[in-house]
């Protein structure tokens, strides 16, 4: 169950400056790597909560300009605000 | 064994069924309430299960243990002071990775757990195998597998639970292994702790170093200084070492134990969890569909609301009213008794008023219940998000603004949805602004009475839009300044579609209406009585006019004016039997006004009229006065046989209907008058001129006096003093008691402008009224008067909510304070430019 995203993960570049970029950049139907959440602690945590640890597999599933972004991670679907989806760096 | 009292702590995450479960253990033996000093409701039941008593306490759903968040930190708290026997985590077995991560949680907290795998019907559906046994013991529990909404697995939920709480071993929970680095730094902060609390156990010190790790501020105050050097040398080190902060890597680890858990007792098949949900949304949420649909649903709950609301709307008034009716009987009529009008006019008056909107509030929870279960509230704050942000809120502040045109109460009752606090105040402050319900007769009166028709709709229109606007404008001024802070970073789940459960929905509904009836019908009933107490004293003893010798003088102009009616229909000029047969009618009626209908002295005063006049109608020219009333009771019949018929028939002018009642009406007036032309004409004179213009000249005396005794009341005066401070806003005395009124309900308004302007029970649709304020005010004081009630301090209704939603006096009375001012501010602004650029 935990590993059945991989195999489409690893087409996707996995660390390095190299096609990392804000959530909110990406488009939906895309798969990406969380790499680092810049913000506070405290959303950091709550995030992480949530299950947006680094190092997790992301599908894009909504993305339109001005309104908030829809994630699948873990199996559950997260609704995350413009501000925050361009302080989610992935890659 | 014992047989105390078993306390369960039920933990979960959000949309983990964790309510449908905590509804099938305890039905409806529920107790509602907020814990102390925050506004997270606290939920507690009962239930009996093999001879146990169990209470089971709701914890709030969060998906940590950390200290962020009110939620996380009360339902940590709960667990570790009130120290439950056992504490039940219902996860969400078809999204197991992520709920397990609370349970990891209050694992490591080390209190006997038991593991509630909910929807594992759902998640069996969707090819995840588990084998319970192998996660139970990777846990260090025991696993139920339920299913919520079909009652299934309760009765092994409970089981499991008594075998917890009576379980003489302690239950063998395994730790988390954080990796050396970590570890080592743990054990440094555990030893400082160790020597500080020795008492303490280790699995209880380990927690409290996991989380001095994890930068917990509650946890940081609670410990010593030397402590606290320890775990920030520690955190720097790890710093250093991961280039990440501490609680990423500690979220990181507990993850990994649960992936762990998951590759070696979970087989998944297919993910398809969302699948069905995600189908939903790709039309609900989408950028050309989602508002429409989301609009379409909100107007459903407004009509669902306030059309369905309105029949039993009606059965509360007309019970009360009966109530009031039936109280009234057991003092003598006309009495001046303090206790009958407390009783009758103050509290049924205005606890009833309350009341009234009960089924309203009912309605709305129901459609929000069912909107919030079904998974659908969180699309409409993804929808409205877009729009929200712009004013420095977001999505879901929108719901509980919506609902504030019906009515704040439940408006600022729904804020409950918003998590954030900040988000939650502005939104409660600002929501009054919207134009309620209760508004809509104040400028049902006014609008009509100083505009031309062109100009009804558009002005209706205008109030409600500035409304929106003044809204708008304080929720991004309170958000940068009161509320500033970077703005609330929005972060939802968006949970599957699910059915909602008719129990979980009533449920859902009756608890929250129960609040309002229990909640703000107590400080309503106070404010009632109070507000009863300022229009009704200090009681006027001696009056400025002689009201008595007024009302004596209108009965002697209209037995000098029925004198004149002799010679009309065949009596001598000198004859004095229809004079005092009228005189007989008024000492009746007068006699009647000081009892009830059902007490004797009513029947005799009538058996009194009727022997007086068929005294005079043996004496000369009674025959002409038997006539003469025969025909006028003749004409009575007829016209109150026509209003009858249009009354109960609800017959409109210009119907079928309506014109034949009429045409029979005119049509029996004919036949009188052609049988007894004389006679007939005399009796519609009485009627029409003689017997109108009296009650009318009593009327206004009574309304004189009415006036005159209100004028001298504690809102008659404060009315008064108010004056000077209303004058630059173009308000007199008058309006100024009538506002006090309106704090006590917005509609009250109306009726209390009635009684100034002595014209007796007024409502929006008194034409006599309007005349009166029109002979008073211009248009642009009109205007005013409804942008000062638009924008003014909300109903006491909205002040009792506030103060109980917000937990604070403070904020209610902020509400209050602020939307006096701004109301003020405006009001004042408008009438200065309006009267200098002359307009009105």
């Amino acid at each position: 169950m935990m590993n059945k995203h991989l195999p489409g993960a690893a087409s996707t570049p996995r660390s390095g400056a190299h096609g990392a970029k804000p959530l909110a950049m990406v488009e939906a139907g895309k798969r990406v790597r969380l790499k680092a959440i810049q913000s506070g602690r405290e959303l950091q945590a709550r995030l992480a909560a949530m299950g947006l640890t680094p190092g997790i597999e992301i599908e894009v599933i909504r993305n339109q300009s001005g309104g908030p972004c829809i994630v699948a991670v873990r199996g559950s679907r997260i609704m995350l605000g413009r501000g925050m989806a361009h302080g989610i760096i992935v890659g | 064994m014992t047989r105390k009292r078993i306390v369960v702590a039920l933990a979960g995450n959000p949309n983990s069924g964790k309510s449908t479960i905590f509804n099938d253990l305890t039905g409806a033996h529920q107790h509602v309430g907020n814990y102390p000093g925050v506004t997270v409701e606290k939920k507690e039941g009962a239930c009996r299960h093999d001879g146990r008593e169990i209470t089971v306490v709701d914890l709030p759903g969060t998906y940590s243990l950390s200290a962020y968040s009110i939620e996380e930190l009360v339902a940590r708290n709960v667990i570790i002071d009130e120290k439950p026997d056992v504490v039940v985590d219902i996860v969400d077995a078809s999204n197991l990775e992520r709920n397990l991560y609370l349970a990891v949680q209050i694992m490591e907290l080390g209190v006997p757990l038991v593991l509630a795998f909910n929807m594992s019907d759902v998640a069996r559906a969707r090819g995840i195998e588990f084998d319970l046994e192998k996660l139970s013991r990777f846990l260090g529990a025991p696993i139920v597998p339920t299913v919520g909404h079909k009652g299934k697995g309760t009765k092994e939920l409970l089981d499991a639970v008594v075998a917890a709480a009576t379980r003489k071993t302690a239950q063998d929970m395994p730790n988390i292994d954080y990796g050396r680095e970590v570890e080592e730094e743990i054990l440094k902060i555990a030893a400082a702790l160790q020597t500080e609390a020795s008492s303490a156990d280790a699995r209880h010190v380990r927690w409290l170093a996991v989380k001095l790790l994890e930068g917990d501020k509650n946890v940081r105050e609670k410990v010593s200084r030397t402590v606290q050097e320890i775990t920030e040398k520690s955190e720097s080190h790890l710093a250093k070492i991961f280039g990440d902060p501490a609680e990423i890597i500690i979220t990181d680890r507990r993850y990994g134990f649960i992936s762990g858990a998951c590759q070696e007792a979970v087989r998944s098949t297919v993910e398809a969890r969302h699948t069905m949900s995600d189908r939903i949304d790709a039309v609900a949420t989408s950028r050309v569909l989602g508002l429409p649909i989301f609009l379409g649903l909100m107007y459903l709950v407004f009509h669902l609301t306030f059309t369905l609301g309105d029949p039993p709307m009606g059965w509360i008034e007309k019970f009360f009213g009966w109530l009031g009716g039936v109280l009234e009987t057991w003092w003598p009529k006309g009495s001046e008794s303090i206790l009958k009008s407390l009783l009758v006019d103050g509290i049924i008056g205005g606890v009833g008023g309350v009341i009234v909107f009960l089924p309203n509030i009912l309605l709305l929870f129901l459609a929000i219940a069912i909107l919030e279960d079904s998974g659908y509230m969180a699309r409409a704050a993804f929808i409205m998000d877009r729009l929200m942000h712009k004013i420095g809120l977001h999505g879901k502040s929108f719901i509980p603004m919506l609902l504030g045109f019906g009515c704040s109460v439940p408006a600022i009752m729904a804020t409950r949805t918003l998590e954030n606090q900040r988000d939650r105040l502005t939104t409660m402050l600002v929501t009054p602004l919207i134009s309620c319900g209760a508004r809509l007769p104040i400028y049902a009166l006014i609008i009509p009475a100083f505009f031309p028709g062109r100009l009804h709709a558009p002005m209706l229109w205008t109030i409600y839009i500035i409304g929106i606007v003044l809204a708008i404008v304080s929720a991004k001024v309170l958000r940068t300044t009161i509320f500033r802070g970077e703005s609330t970073p929005f972060v939802m789940e968006l949970p599957p579609y699910r059915i909602p459960t008719l129990k979980g929905i009533l449920l859902h509904m009756w608890e929250r209406g129960w609040l309002y009836l229990k909640k703000a019908g107590t400080v309503i009933l106070g404010i009632s009585i109070l507000l009863w107490g300022m229009t009704n004293f200090p009681k006027k003893q001696t009056f400025d006019r002689d009201y008595e010798t007024q009302t004596r003088q209108a009965e002697a102009a209209c037995l000098d004016d029925v004198r004149g009616l002799n010679s009309k229909f065949g009596l001598a000029t000198g004859s004095d039997i229809l004079v005092r047969a009228i005189q007989a009618e008024l000492d009746m009626a007068a006699e009647q006004k000081k009892h009830h209908e059902t007490e004797p002295g009513f029947a005799e005063a009538a058996k009194r009229k009727d022997a007086a006049i068929e005294a005079l109608g043996r004496q000369d020219g009674g025959d002409r006065l038997m006539k003469f009333l025969e025909v006028r009771q003749a004409i009575r019949d007829a016209r109150a046989a026509f209003d009858g018929a249009v009354l109960e028939k609800k017959l409109v002018e210009g119907t079928p209907g309506y014109f034949a009642a009429r045409s029979g009406c005119d049509a029996a007036l004919a036949n009188l008058q052609k049988a007894e032309p004389e006679v007939y004409a005399a009796a519609i004179r009485y009627l029409d001129n003689i017997r109108s213009s009296f009650e009318g000249a009593a009327e206004d005396v009574a309304k004189a006096r009415q006036a005159e005794e209100l004028a001298y009341t504690i809102s008659g005066r404060i009315g008064h003093a108010l004056e000077p401070i209303l004058k630059p806003l173009g308000f007199d005395w008058k309006i100024g008691t009538a506002l006090i009124g309106a704090f006590a309900a917005k509609e009250v308004f109306v009726a209390q402008m009635g009684i100034v302007y002595s014209v007796g029970e007024a409502d929006e649709k008194s034409e006599a009224l309007r005349e009166k304020l029109k002979a008073d005010y211009s248009p642009l004081i009109a205007f005013c008067i409804m942008l000062f009630c638009l924008t003014s301090a909300p109903c006491m209704a909205t002040i009792a909510i506030t103060r109980r939603e917000s937990n604070s006096w403070g904020w209610a009375l902020f509400q209050l304070g602020a939307l006096t001012v701004l109301a003020y501010v405006l009001t004042l602004c408008v009438f200065q430019l309006g009267s200098i650029l002359g307009i009105g």
